[in-house]
């Protein structure tokens, strides 16, 4: 295999013929040989699926190297940039193939159709729970209800709580995933704020849950 | 099964790293790749590179694809 530079790399891939046929080769052979790497704790190379999953995440991502290729700025090396892509292409289809048979719902809600806080019920925790916790959690539970709006709550019960990838999370609930982390990001500053008024920082109330 | 002692710490860890100004997760790719060379390298891109880090520890999505290029990088196969 050619030993490219990223020059190397962009010039032969940017005009159609045969450099570009063999460097679009050698980079799929790259990307083929990071992946069990990259997947290492979410898939074997020995697994049945892993050849054609790799197969397909090598395709994928030739195909968005291509169609970014001008936005490449060179400030790392050229095969680090597509094995980032390789990686979000691979993690996105495991993810997807991981959650795909869990709704929202069922995850976030309880039978009335309410945000599901259980894991904030005093109830269920067992009797080692110190009495300070368990108002602790009550309290949470008040300002997560007062505080969110019911699309801070599901995303914070389904990402943070029951931890579903926030892409997954996104998926389904139409947005993109840079917008689901600025949702989750305002959610925790208002909660931030509102424990900081009421004189809880969220140091000490960790430490609470630290003892016993 | 995690308990809830354990969600509820891990949201009190959230909340307490919360800045008022983060990077999401489309900022954070466009460097993530210069993060991790760095790191490969044995370098400490957290001076230059501050805020990527903290959503790194924030964002489980980004922290494992972070995770799996590190993980390339380091095997030195490239």
């Amino acid at each position: 295999m050619t030993d490219r530079n990223n020059k190397q790399w962009l010039s032969d891939l940017s005009e159609p013929g045969s450099e570009q046929e063999i460097a679009l080769g050698d980079l799929r052979a790259i990307i083929r040989s990071g992946l069990p790497f990259a997947l290492s704790k979410w898939i074997s190379p020995s697994d049945p699926h892993f050849d054609a999953l790799a197969e397909e995440v090598a395709q994928d991502t030739l195909l968005k190297v291509m169609d970014k290729l001008s936005t490449f700025e060179g400030r790392s090396k050229f095969t680090t940039w597509v094995y980032k892509i390789a990686v979000r292409v691979a993690l996105t289809e495991l993810r997807r193939m991981r959650w795909k048979d869990i709704s929202l719902e069922e995850l976030t809600e309880t039978e009335n159709g309410e945000t599901n806080l259980l894991f904030l019920a005093d109830t269920g925790v067992g009797p080692e729970m110190a009495t300070e916790q368990a108002d602790m959690m009550s309290h949470l539970r008040r300002i997560i209800l007062e505080e969110l709006t019911d699309k801070q709550r599901t995303a914070i019960v389904a990402a943070q709580i029951n931890g579903m990838p926030i892409e997954e999370v996104a998926r389904r609930m139409e947005m993109t995933r840079n917008a689901l982390y600025k949702l989750i990001h305002d959610a925790r500053l208002r909660l931030k704020k509102r424990m900081a008024e009421e004189g809880l920082s969220p140091e000490d109330v960790l430490q609470a849950f630290e003892m016993g | 099964m995690e308990s809830s002692k354990e969600i509820i710490k891990r949201m009190l860890t959230h909340i307490a790293q919360t800045q008022e100004k983060e990077l999401d997760c489309g900022e954070v790719y466009q460097v993530v790749d210069v993060f991790a060379e760095a790191i490969a390298r044995g370098e400490d891109p957290t001076e230059l590179l501050p805020m990527v880090k903290h959503h790194l520890e924030l964002c489980r999505d980004c922290g494992e694809e972070y995770e799996a290029l590190l993980r390339i990088l380091e095997a030195d196969i490239s």
